[in-house]
């Protein structure tokens, strides 16, 4: 189908016969996931369209305030009504606990797409961008079918001027497609789901200090892989069309701070939460100094928490993450005087990279568990030892070489900033390389699991 | 004229992935024919098909059944493509992996145990992911094969097939590493092992057999419809169809030992019927069956020659088997069931499109 798709598109005479085919092959995706879906995404788009439009006629700062809150109340508010029901004390949902016929309309991949066509207005109000009048346009935006399951979230800033173009083939960036894709299923085939089993393991309930520390390291590889993997997937299949999305993942655990962190983790996310929560929120704020920074950097990781999903578990994933960024605002001068004393590069760095990354799994413990209950209780058996693994079968050479694998792929992108570095490489290294990654890929994939962002 | 440039000259537009295929596919070539060459012989080849039981990392080189096989009778070449995990279905793929690699088979040995066809939890249709699925022919039983697989699952196939021509090199290092290497460290742990490893196994095995107490005994019809049994059916017949002597060797199903410690009495007799179940269900094939679950062949079992509760360590235990098989020896010309004609083997012999996916399928 994808073959067949590609072969069309690229056989196309002009843009609009690609945006066509594009939207058809979107189209078909989003009715495979579900009516509803399809449905829901349809509608919401047209709506999200037309008060672009009537948004950009409209001259009056109130009036113009007036329908980015109405765009805000729409998108928002069918997040709230489809997803965080559970959000209520009693666990239910906004129709109750036995609204099953809820559970039928809740469309896949919601909390990415409704982000996504968000921007129409969003870029709108702010005057980046004139109101597309192009309803397929947008359709075709918020249901691109690389990117509305778990992203990444684009701008409508950056997508839509590609459409008004035609793509014209180029043999480099169809071998840069491939790649992405290439990295992306070793990611997710070999690295998240071959570690699946050994983080269940090392983090049932009731494991004691050592397992949870290992299984925690675990956990973070595969959410890495899965992530991640699906992140490079999605940009390649989009790549393949000729279409750039934003680049959602860089080297996560080789950064000295959360801030850092945040730039290369789910990238796409934190560049939406910069421009509309932290950014106006700080600026609202700037006369009050540090009190304002830790203010609005605890908006944005509330905002991010409840848009990863229902429940308190969420905003206390949220909430260590703000911790973490509110301590480093906080301490700013104190580091810089450290960088000075101890230089950027040798121990200091390496004692900040594992600090960083430690926090950042305590974190994803929280986000792996099923309530704060069970985060609770993983956090006591962290915290109160018991570090020996007896009676726990770790698979260490799963777990050894899948770091080892990552730590390495992470490094390179580190030293390039970029993820093509593979054709900064000799012809030898790329040819040795490929081979082994296509050994790998196909000798010792896992049974595929679901990808852990399709919840979202 | 409508062929693309960079398809015309693949080695300019995509100058490294192309030398990989390159250097693949001439790796592969060279693996291939100096298999051939290393597996050249003159006599009759007899395979051995099977699982763990017979590809056992328990026995050192020299011990293992194909070597008291090869002594006992001279006259013929063994091969051992048995794979640990294997399932009905990846026999019929070792053969043709076994094929590829050495040559046509006069004959073959299958060797399973009365449990082979009981999916007592959820179980893919090959081991190794359905890596195997590599080997599948390209003739009409390669064909059937996939047909019966889910779409997503014939997709692998294709994946698998294609990394077979350029990974023919490297799979050959694995299963010398494998063999050489893994196994060679699995063998000295285990003897190496502490007393608690019994508690361990004992454990495990508890835990593995508790199907057995809620297992409702299917009927004969019932047995030969399992997903599995339609499988090795179809394996069967196909051996028939492509002229392959077939002879089946029913394995005892475990240590009688650990079976005796671990299982209730309700548990033993569900072994006992599923074993007639199998036995009659052999009997119905048409193929010789050597039969290692009779009273006399099983006192040749005894716990202390196994390992664990499903694998022999003992080289008296391969010694003996061997000594049974030669004397029902698959001679050419010998058989008392001859090839069979192609349209005796239908499509119902396979489980249908997604009865049995690499999902796994659910208990009897």
């Amino acid at each position: 189908m994808q073959a067949i798709l590609l072969a069309l598109y690229w056989c196309a005479p002009d843009r609009i016969w690609q945006n066509r085919i594009l939207l058809l092959g979107s189209l078909l995706f989003l009715f495979s996931l579900g009516k509803a879906t399809a449905a829901i995404l349809i509608v919401s788009t047209a709506l999200e369209w037309a008060i672009a439009l009537r948004l950009e006629k409209t001259e009056t700062p109130r009036g113009r305030r007036a329908w980015l809150w109405g765009s805000l109340a729409l998108n928002i508010g069918l997040l709230a009504i489809l997803k965080f029901g559970r959000f209520f004390p009693s666990g239910e949902t906004l129709f109750g606990s036995g609204s099953a016929w809820l559970k039928t309309l809740i469309p896949v991949g919601a909390s990415f797409w409704t982000l996504q066509k968000m921007s129409l207005t969003l870029d709108v109000y702010f005057r980046r961008r004139h109101a597309e009048k192009d309803f397929f346009a947008c359709l075709l935006f918020a249901g691109f079918f690389p990117t509305v399951l778990s992203g990444p979230i684009e701008a409508s800033r950056n997508f839509l001027p590609q459409l008004e173009k035609k793509r014209a083939w180029d043999v480099r960036r169809f071998s840069e497609a491939i790649w992405l894709l290439a990295l992306g299923a070793f990611l997710k085939a070999v690295i998240a789901d071959n570690l699946s089993p050994v983080t269940e393991v090392l983090l049932k309930p009731g494991a004691r200090g050592g397992s949870v520390l290992l299984g925690g390291y675990a956990y973070a590889l595969q959410l890495y892989g899965d992530f991640a993997g699906y992140s490079y997937m999605a940009r390649g299949i989009a790549r393949a069309y000729g279409i750039d999305i934003t680049q959602n993942f860089l080297a996560p655990f080789l950064t000295r701070n959360l801030s850092d962190f945040w730039k290369h983790w789910h990238a796409s996310l934190t560049a939406f939460l910069n421009e509309y929560v932290f950014g106006p929120v700080s600026m609202r704020l700037r006369d009050r100094g540090t009190f304002g920074i830790v203010f609005a950097i605890c908006a944005t990781f509330l905002a991010s928490g409840i848009w990863h999903g229902t429940g308190w578990l969420y905003v206390a994933y949220g909430g260590i993450h703000a911790a973490g960024i509110s301590f480093l605002a906080m301490t700013r001068t104190w580091r810089k005087r450290m960088v000075t004393r101890f230089g950027k590069e040798g121990w200091y760095a390496i004692v900040c990279i594992l600090v960083t990354f430690n926090w950042v799994v305590m974190s994803f413990l929280v986000f792996r568990s099923a309530d704060l209950t069970a985060a609770l209780a993983q956090l006591g058996a962290l915290f109160r030892g018991g570090w020996g693994l007896s009676g726990v079968s770790v698979d260490w050479g799963t777990l050894g070489l899948s770091g080892l694998a990552v730590l390495w792929l992470q490094s390179r992108v580190l030293a390039s900033r970029d993820v093509f570095w593979i054709f900064a490489r000799p012809v030898w290294f790329r040819v040795a390389f490929y081979l082994v990654l296509g050994f790998l890929l196909t000798r010792f994939f896992a049974p595929p699991d679901r990808f852990i962002y399709f919840q979202f | 004229m409508l062929i693309p440039p960079w398809l015309r000259s693949p080695f300019r537009a995509f100058p490294a992935a192309a030398r990989a295929c390159a250097v693949g596919l001439a790796a592969t070539l060279l693996t291939w024919i100096g298999a051939r060459a290393g597996h050249y012989d003159a006599r009759p080849r007899v395979f051995l098909l099977g699982d763990s039981f017979i590809g056992n990392y328990r026995y050192a080189p020299g011990t293992r059944l194909e070597d008291d096989l090869a002594r006992l009778d001279p006259d013929c070449r063994i091969d051992n493509w048995a794979q640990s995990g294997a399932e009905p279905l990846d026999f019929l793929l070792q053969l043709h992996r076994g094929e590829l690699l050495a040559g046509k088979p006069r004959a073959v040995i299958v060797a399973f145990s009365a449990d082979k066809f009981i999916a007592h939890e959820r179980r893919p249709r090959t081991c190794s992911h359905g890596t195997n699925l590599a080997w599948l022919p390209w003739n009409r039983v390669g064909w059937r094969v996939l047909r019966s697989l889910p779409p997503g699952q014939q997709g692998l196939a294709f994946l698998q097939k294609a990394a077979l021509y350029l990974y023919g090199g490297a799979d050959a290092a694995l299963a010398v590493w494998r063999e050489k290497v893994e196994w060679d460290h699995d063998r000295r742990r285990m003897c190496r092992a502490q007393g608690d490893r019994y508690q361990r196994i004992l454990a495990r095995a508890r835990e593995k057999l508790a199907y057995l107490d809620s297992l409702t005994i299917p009927s004969q019809p019932a047995f030969a419809a399992l997903p599995f049994a339609r499988d090795a059916a179809f394996m069967l017949r196909g051996l028939r169809e492509e002229g392959v002597e077939a002879h089946v060797v029913l394995l005892p199903w475990g240590n009688p030992e650990i079976y005796a410690r671990v299982c209730t009495p309700k548990a033993l007799a569900a072994r006992e019927a599923l074993t007639t179940r199998m036995r009659d269900w052999l009997r119905d094939q048409g193929v010789p069956v050597l039969d290692l679950t009779a009273p006399e062949a099983l006192s040749h079992f005894p716990g202390r020659t196994w390992d664990d509760a499903n694998h022999p360590k003992d080289a008296a235990v391969f010694e003996y088997m061997s000594r049974r098989i030669v004397e029902t020896w698959p001679r050419p010309g010998n058989w008392p069931v001859g090839p069979v004609a192609a349209s005796e083997i239908d499509d119902d012999a396979l489980p249908a499109d997604g009865d049995l996916g690499m999902g796994g399928t659910d208990g009897i």
